[in-house]
């Protein structure tokens, strides 16, 4: 093909628990491994920036143990003989297992047998009236901050409901951020589904008592309204006042210069999906996932998905999901898995059980998938409300593609990843069928923006002329 | 306005918009901004200021421009000494 | 049986849906049947080019039909602007084929000439050596040697003609209907009973404008319609400040900024994956021919299937065995979008495709078989 054609047994798309995991396993049990990460450092978001910070518990305490535990999977890593490359943007997955990168403005190719996307999650979008105003951003934003420079801001305002909801604001209160305001937007009455998934839940329950005490501490310690709906983000070319309906159906206004949102998060599906992989709907999550097998091999052979890029199931479910699909992956190379955990199947089991229960806990209400404002933007890039995606349905769509077609949805820089999950669900709303009927944008590569120079790089190198 | 609240690390100069800024030494320009207060770096197409909202390269609203003439998003760019940067925000823009 | 409307149209793209506007226009109604979402719809991955250079230089009849549909093309869009109120975009100030080698040139001079002789001079165009060439556009690179430039030529904006014929359609009262996925179409004599996946109509004509999609509807109106898939793969950039002052065959800039780069033509049946070899090379091309492009960023890619006949050329007929019936195939179908709604709906309003159109029966691939 092009460029670099040395052959590595596998090529690890992440590295995040999931990549970590099972990188070190794959390496133990003697493949040729190589790591492609478009971060600085490993770690992926979870533990961004953990081989830094783990000495530095002063600094970066306030975080949390969990933050921590990632520090032992870095520090095998580092020990290990996996070959890593940083500032690494994947773009393209050939179904001849090549993958093509930049780094530095330059793209390269590597090819292995295996492949392995561990690209993780992302959050799921949030299309509140005034989303896109400066000033308004992700938890996961602030988590990044905290985590890469220790930075924050006071009298900022959080946005939403789940687990990563709470920790962000219980780390926030420990590292001394005055916060303005909490208004969680989980139903008052938890939903009754959420009871039916008790019982497995507690086998971790360790985990779930957790999140019940940040919850607790939160209300105690912040200004709280449970129940919220109707937020509207306000101000003249900057975030300026936050307007909502508390549970009472009072309104209320708030002066504030930061809004942090957040309502779970989502597999980073765009990868998978442009190598023309298997994906299913996971409606108890809502949102796609690739199918795979119980190792997390996909639709196409050699191609593996591990992490929270799978499905959303947290870190320690990640690092089980890598091992098992390590495991598998060391076995078709012909090699014997090395530092297979004792009962690996049964721990991942365990390290998911609790997932029912969060997701039906914590499932957004309607109106915060489908923002109820039709002059709430939908597509960020293309700058189009939720009135504009609704006149281009109207019109008579097969599907979101067409509805691309006609009004530019998801044809922007971010290639649907901040409004193809919103456009589903309205027209799933629009044409009455469930949101899994609905397919998604047909997404292609590059799923990176690569410049002309660096692909024309690609033929030039390879003695091509047109 | 975004401050940091750990002890000094080694720091670089940095010029956004050829004014010089002080950052970490890799440093995501995105933090930067924020800490300068710069919530904004260019805009929608119809003429809306955006900026961060991600962190994590997959909201593609942080754009900048690098000196080549590269468009690049701030929290994928780390911070060097001479690094130099430009937003397309105007600043004296009004919102239509 | 009492009939649903007067005409069903099968496919909803560009030709379906510029015939079925210019049907509609011509009082009668129309139905157009459309199918799926992630069908190979080679209307999505349109150039957007309004072209007339180089058309038909082997083939008379096209180079004409080509340079009529660009004489109304204007027509087209007032009306279409007038209903819909989207500014499609279309500027028909001229456009650029490079030459990146002298041989090329000479070639290309050549293919000039020829045509300019069969149209009697109604087409014109110029040989533009490199000197003369960067006064129309600067920042070429230096292995561009000059270009042929047609003040026939131009562009639009083919999402926005697509949307604003569906307006169009929708103003005179026509009917579009998605996910309807034609599996059987019956030859009532008189008149025509239409099965697909969103039930079952029945019409005076039929018009089959399903591109690729015509291969197996063909036969069942006794028609051939010998078509074939030809990929392409087309290149898009982020907005970018204005470059290119006129469209060239493989460049050009959208009204909104960003810069289309093509194009590949491959055969491999019905595959339409972006690939990095091709893209490669499309973004090499593209670096010899403006090299101020290599910082810009390609923020997506696309691939689809041009419906080819043997030749290249339209094919259009009407059944004899089945009266009523007709089959309309082309790939430019933005080029040619107002011939089909001002001449060709108007031939098939009356009943007739007129002579001129012969030509593009596809009978004519009968007689070249049997020639060799």
């Amino acid at each position: 093909m092009m460029n670099d054609t040395s052959l590595y047994d596998l090529i690890i798309i992440g590295s995040g628990p999931a990549g970590m995991a099972a990188g070190v396993m794959a390496d133990r049990s003697g493949l040729s491994v190589v790591m492609l990460d478009d971060q600085p450092e490993k770690g992926g978001q979870v533990y961004r920036q953990i081989g830094k910070n783990r000495h530095d518990w002063e600094s970066f305490g306030f975080l949390g143990r969990d933050y921590f535990k990632g520090s032992d999977l870095a520090e095998e890593v580092e020990a290990s003989g996996i070959e890593r490359i940083h500032h690494a943007h994947v773009w393209q997955v050939t179904e001849d297992n090549d993958v093509f990168y930049s780094r530095g403005g330059a793209a390269s190719s590597v090819r292995a047998r295996f492949i392995l996307m561990a690209g993780g999650a992302q959050e799921r979008p949030m299309p509140v009236s005034g989303w896109t105003l400066p000033g308004v951003m992700t938890v996961g934003a602030v988590q990044t901050l905290l985590k890469t420079s220790a930075s924050g801001a006071n009298d900022a305002v959080f946005i939403g409901t789940g687990p990563l909801f709470y920790l962000t604001i219980w780390q926030y209160l420990r590292a001394g951020f005055r916060i303005r305001a909490v208004l969680d937007t989980s139903p008052v009455l938890p939903p009754l589904a959420a009871f039916f998934w008790m019982a497995p839940a507690l086998l971790q329950g360790g985990l779930l008592a957790k999140g019940w005490a940040w919850r607790n501490e939160i209300r105690k310690k912040t200004s709280c309204q449970i129940g919220v709906r109707g937020v509207r983000l306000a101000g003249d070319g900057k975030l300026e006042k936050i307007t909502f309906t508390d549970r009472y159906g009072k309104h209320h206004e708030i002066e504030a210069g930061h809004a942090f949102l957040h309502q779970g998060v989502v597999p980073n599906v765009n990868l998978g999906m442009a190598t023309g992989l298997d994906h299913r709907w996971n409606e108890r999550q809502l949102c796609w996932c690739p199918v795979t097998d119980t190792d997390g091999e996909t639709s196409q052979p050699g191609v593996f998905v591990a992490g929270d890029g799978a499905g959303i199931a947290g870190a320690s479910s990640a690092v089980t999901s890598g091992q098992m699909a390590a495991a598998k992956i060391i076995r078709l190379a012909g090699k014997t898995p090395r530092g297979v955990p004792s009962f690996l199947r049964l721990r991942h089991m365990v390290n998911t059980s609790a997932r029912p229960f969060l997701d039906t806990m914590f499932r957004p209400p309607e109106d915060w998938i489908i923002p109820r404002e039709g002059d709430a933007i939908v597509c960020r890039c293309e700058g189009l409300t939720k009135d504009d995606i609704l006149a281009a349905a109207g019109m008579g769509v097969a599907g979101p593609n067409q509805l691309k077609s006609y009004c530019r949805a998801g044809m922007g820089r971010c290639q649907a990843r901040m409004c193809g999950l919103t456009v589903q669900q309205i027209l799933a709303g629009h044409s009455g069928k469930p949101a899994g009927e609905i397919e998604y944008f047909r997404l292609r590569p590059p799923v990176r923006p690569v410049t002309v120079g660096e692909l024309a790089m690609l033929a030039e190198n390879d003695g091509q002329k047109s | 306005m975004f401050r940091s609240i750990s002890p000094e690390p080694k720091t670089v100069t940095v010029y956004i918009n050829d004014k010089p800024f002080t950052a970490q030494d890799g440093e995501m320009m995105a933090s930067v901004l924020l800490r300068e207060n710069m919530t904004a770096t260019h805009t929608s197409p119809q003429g809306q200021p955006r900026g961060p909202y991600c962190m994590m390269g997959v909201c593609y609203d942080c754009m900048i421009t690098l000196e080549d003439g590269r468009n690049e998003q701030a929290c994928l760019t780390p911070a060097e000494d001479g690094l130099k940067i430009c937003l397309s925000v105007d600043p004296s823009r009004e919102g239509k | 049986m009492k009939k649903n409307v007067d005409v069903i149209v099968a496919g909803g793209g560009l030709v379906g849906m510029a015939t079925a506007f210019g049907l509609s226009r011509n009082g009668l109604s129309c139905l157009v049947l459309d199918a799926h979402d992630r069908d190979f719809r080679a209307a999505r991955g349109n150039f957007g080019l309004v072209w007339v250079q180089g058309k038909g230089a082997g083939f008379p009849p096209y180079a004409d039909w080509t340079m009529r549909s660009s004489e109304l093309w204007g027509r087209l869009r007032d009306e279409l602007e007038d209903i819909s109120g989207l500014e499609m975009g279309l500027r028909q100030d001229g456009g650029i084929d490079i030459c990146l080698s002298q041989e090329e040139y000479d070639r290309r001079q050549e293919k000039m000439d020829l045509l300019s002789g069969h149209q009697n001079g109604r087409f014109r165009y110029e040989m533009l050596d490199r000197k003369h060439l960067l006064e129309l556009q600067p920042d070429l690179g230096e292995d561009v040697v000059g270009a042929s430039f047609s003040r026939h030529d131009g562009h639009v904006n083919p999402l926005y003609l697509l949307r604003s014929l569906h307006h169009g359609l929708e103003h005179l009262g026509g009917r579009f209907v998605p996910n309807a996925e034609i599996t059987r179409i019956i030859h009532e004599n008189p008149g025509f009973t239409v099965h697909c996946t969103q039930g079952v109509f029945s019409s005076d004509k039929i018009v089959l404008a399903a591109g690729l999609g015509n291969i197996t509807l063909a036969p069942m109106i006794g028609l051939r319609q010998p078509l074939r898939p030809q990929k392409g793969q087309i290149l898009v950039t982020e907005k970018t400040a204005p470059m290119l002052n006129l469209p060239m065959t493989l460049l050009r800039q959208t009204q909104e900024g960003s810069i289309m780069i093509g194009d590949s033509k491959e055969d491999v049946g019905f595959d339409i994956s972006s690939t990095p070899d091709i893209m490669a090379a499309i973004a090499e091309r593209a670096c010899r021919t403006m090299p101020v492009l290599r910082n810009t960023r390609i923020i997506r890619s696309w691939g689809a299937l041009r419906i080819m006949s043997a030749d290249g050329y339209p094919v259009y007929d009407q059944s004899e065995t089945c009266p009523g019936a007709f089959a309309v195939a082309c790939h430019s179908g933005v080029t040619l979008a107002a011939a089909h709604c001002f001449d060709l709906a108007t031939d098939i309003a009356r009943g007739r495709l007129d002579e001129t159109l012969t030509p593009f029966s596809e009978r004519r691939f009968d007689v070249s078989q049997h020639i060799s």
